[in-house]
């Protein structure tokens, strides 16, 4: 099987822009969540977000082009491709509603003057209307003429689209992919998550037993994916590897997990195949972590089953929730954490779980507080992520140097 | 990866002809256009008519695994979606009650996108926001929690673009694989490709695959308004679908939902399955993007793609025996398609029959592909093959037949291919199995 790497990396979170802001962050333990600032969060007796509040939001701009484009900048100056190298390169992103907030003013306009005609403008805007639409703006903006896919799969949206992407590589169907996913903070899905009773009061806690909900964040992270001799070839930077993937549904319910954990189990399994790994070579977990009642659940019912295969049973991996520092990103979060449990392999590092103070699992290591060094090498990551309406997926993150 | 064959054994369709590919079929070879003049005008975005489904919630709940399905808790995309599903499955005789079975099952479906009830969170910002003083939107405090009970979770949750994975999850018991593809009418084709390697790399023994579309609402009027891509609304509504012809005006509003049952050979014989036809082959080719601004300056990416889905399938263009077409009635588009078509087919362009819906059920989106699919299956069941609607008067790049009446053909081999504005082309390949 070809291996699938990566070779550089570009995000914009509520940490800022560039990776390194917001490793930064999580390496300190510092939460990034902010004051919501794009509309009155008290009416909803909300007050916290992920906003990218670094940066202005232009009047009529795309904020989902806006975060794409500086992320894609980090990315190419990192990656080292230049315009030959990307020109048959694919373009895999995963979104839940793209450019929603330009869908929202459009709607606004037409709701109330619904005979009205169309302005250049709006047609700007219509265009961006498809979730879809992404891709195709990022692929031309950076010239790649490759595959293009884009996966709406809500919360696992990223982690599928590099599940995706590395498959695309391994068929030989293109030699690199720019892979990830992007999301803007909105009010019509803030209205959403509240309506369901998903939102936090206060802080994002996974993991905690005082959690009550998640809040929602935005931000573009994005890959390069190429195979390791192309990369070793060109003397690339390699981050890491991209092991194996796997994603499987619950068909249990349209919203509501499997309380036990099934779906996502199995697409643990089914990563865990694909690398060649088991349990026992899993040394950090990265766990979806939303802060909601059901999903953590869920999520330790999956890793205690799976674990428990391990021949010393209480060597539970150290689990991270970094959603605690950016806040819940949906479409971009599986690959925004992805991209923080590849710099925990380069820097040797456990990401921490921050405002963890109770856990629901005592005598599991969420790694409270700040992040801590690796006591025993980090070699082999496995980050998870799930969805509404029951899809989950499960990525294998392993050091080049270590296989 | 194994090598097994992948049948089709079941095929199911959603469309303004009714449920199934049977209604669509049929009403194709009687040559009916289900385009109408709409009950309810679209204000001045749209021309009016469309083909639009009118199949009820009754309808789903006589699919299997459907009786409690709540088509209030689904977008259009997901209604039709789940539509086309369990037709499928009815006519695939799936054992979806079979315990683990699940595990082994997966459902690949493609959509534009799943939004059309947005509408509803404008009107509960509406309600929320008002003007003060100087003008300035600003939030009433007052309403927000009459808004917020206004508001049930469900109708948000709705609009997540993973709902007809979510919903058709359930309805056809897949625990394995599931994806929502976004963005192009092709996707519906890539779907279908996708589940094929699904189950070639063992992640499923059994896939769903499909794609849905859903123009007649306000949003996607709303985007081919402005983007000047809606058919005239001076012609007669069912003459306004006109793929490959000089005189199309435009995009024609449809609605549809399609997909297709594939199964490992082994599996669908181990159970009795009626095997309808083989997924030979897939290909996609893509073409640089240009966001949203006119189509592919040349045919390189549709050829390549059929050319590849051929290949893949170990055939070659002299083997087609009939060809299954976007013809998306906007003239741009239609000459690069069917330059694609006459590079790919060859000398043989004059007789190969090329079959688009386009003229029977409008434009629908993602569903195109799998519907064409499902069509193609049938075509090779029946040897029927539908004739050309509303192509009287052909593009010059246009070299196939262009006969209105049906014909009767011992079709063999069936090439489905759908080339988009967006750059993205998709083929199937399938075979009739001897």
């Amino acid at each position: 099987m070809t291996r699938v790497v990566v070779t550089g990396l570009g995000m914009v979170s509520a940490a800022g822009t560039g990776v390194p802001a917001a490793w930064s962050k999580l390496a300190d333990g510092t939460t990034a969540l902010n004051p919501i600032s794009k509309f009155d969060g008290a009416l909803y007796d909300r007050t916290v977000a992920g906003e990218a509040n670094h940066l202005a939001r232009t009047d009529g701009g795309d904020r989902c082009e806006q975060l794409l484009e500086l992320a894609a900048d980090e990315l190419i100056a990192d990656s080292g491709w230049d315009d030959a190298l990307m020109v048959d390169a694919g373009v895999v992103l995963g979104t839940c509603q793209g450019s929603i907030a330009r869908a929202e003013q459009i709607h606004r306009k037409y709701a109330r003057r619904p005979q009205e005609a169309a302005t250049d403008d709006d047609k700007a805007r219509f265009a961006a209307y498809r979730p879809g639409a992404g891709t195709t703006w990022l692929a031309e903006h950076l010239g790649a003429g490759g595959p293009r896919a884009t996966v709406g799969m809500v919360c696992v949206s990223s982690s599928v689209a590099l599940c995706h992407a590395v498959d695309l590589v391994q068929r030989g169907a293109c030699r690199r992919v720019v892979a990830g996913g992007f999301e803007e903070f909105s009010q019509f899905v803030f209205t959403g998550f509240h309506c369901i009773g998903a939102t936090a009061t206060g802080g994002l806690r996974p993991f905690d037993e005082e959690r009550d909900g998640t809040v929602l964040g935005e931000g573009a992270v994005l890959m390069t994916l190429e195979t390791l001799e192309d990369a070793q070839a060109r003397g690339a930077t390699i981050y890491a590897e991209i092991a194996g993937g796997g994603f499987a549904a619950d068909a249990f319910h349209m919203t509501a997990p499997d309380p036990e954990g099934g779906g996502l189990e199995r697409a643990i399994r089914q990563a865990f195949s694909e690398a060649g790994v088991g349990p026992a070579d899993i040394d950090a977990i990265s766990a979806h972590g939303t802060g909601t009642a059901f999903n953590d659940g869920m999520e330790c019912k999956a890793f205690a089953r799976i674990f428990k295969e391990v021949a010393d049973a209480d060597r539970m991996p150290p689990i991270s929730g970094v959603k605690s520092v950016f806040g819940h990103t949906l479409g971009a979060a599986g690959a925004l954490d992805a991209t923080m449990s590849i710099l925990a392999l380069r820097d040797q590092l456990f990401p921490p779980t921050v405002a963890l103070e109770t856990s629901i699992q005592p005598t599991w290591d969420f790694v409270p507080g700040g992040s801590k060094p690796a006591d025993r090498p980090i070699d082999v990551v496995l980050s998870t992520n799930s969805a509404f309406g029951g899809n989950n997926s499960a990525l294998i993150l392993r050091r080049v140097d270590a296989s | 990866m194994t090598d097994d064959r992948i049948f089709v054994t079941g095929v199911g369709a959603g469309t303004p002809f009714g449920l199934g590919v049977d209604a669509l079929l049929d009403g194709m070879l009687a040559g009916e256009s289900r385009v109408v003049a709409l009950a309810e005008p679209h204000g001045s975005l749209a021309p009016g008519y469309g083909g639009e489904v009118t199949l009820k919630a009754r309808d789903l709940r006589s699919l299997p695994n459907s009786r409690d399905m709540r088509p209030g808790t689904m977008t259009r995309y997901t209604f039709l979606s789940t539509l086309a599903l369990g037709s499928a499955m009815a006519e695939g005789e799936i054992p979806w009650d079979d315990g683990d079975g699940a595990l082994r099952r997966g459902f690949y479906v493609a959509s534009y996108t799943n939004s059309d009830r947005f509408d509803k969170y404008v009107r509960f910002a509406h309600h929320v926001i008002d003007k003060d003083a100087d003008g300035k939107p600003v939030i009433v405090d007052e309403r927000v929690p009459t808004a917020i009970r206004k508001f049930s979770g469900f109708e948000f949750l709705k609009l997540m673009n993973n709902m007809p994975t979510a919903h058709g999850g359930i309805q056809g018991r897949c625990q394995g694989p599931c994806n929502t593809f976004l963005g192009s009418p092709s996707g519906g084709l890539q779907a279908i490709g996708r589940a094929k390697l699904a189950i070639q790399d063992g992640l499923a023994d059994t896939m769903y695959a499909g794609g849905v579309g859903s123009s007649i609402h306000p949003q996607m009027m709303m985007v081919r308004a402005t983007r000047k891509l809606e058919s005239s609304s001076d012609v007669a509504p069912d003459q306004a679908g006109r793929p490959f012809d000089q005189d199309a005006t435009g995009i024609v509003p449809g609605e549809a939902g399609g997909c297709i049952v594939l199964e490992r050979a082994s599996t669908a014989t181990a159970r009795g399955a009626n095997a309808r036809a083989e997924l030979a082959g897939y290909g996609e080719w893509f073409t640089p993007p240009s966001v949203n601004r006119g189509v592919p300056p040349t045919p390189a990416g549709p050829v390549r793609a059929m050319r590849r889905a051929l290949e893949r399938a170990g055939l070659e263009a002299k083997d087609v025996d009939v060809v299954f077409a976007h013809g998306e009635s906007n003239n741009d588009l239609d000459r690069i398609e069917a330059l694609a078509l006459a590079e790919t087919l060859g000398p043989r362009s004059a007789d190969v029959p090329v079959v688009s819906m386009t003229a029977h059920v409008g434009s629908t989106e993602a569903a195109v592909g799998p519907l064409n699919a499902a069509l193609a299956v049938r075509v090779l069941e029946t040897g029927k093959v539908p004739g050309a609607l509303n192509r009287g008067n052909p593009l010059p790049e246009y070299k196939g037949p262009n006969g209105a009446a049906p014909m009767d053909i011992d079709a063999k081999v069936a090439l489905v291919s759908v080339t988009t504005r967006e750059g993205i082309a998709a083929a199937v390949v399938l075979r009739k199995i001897e």
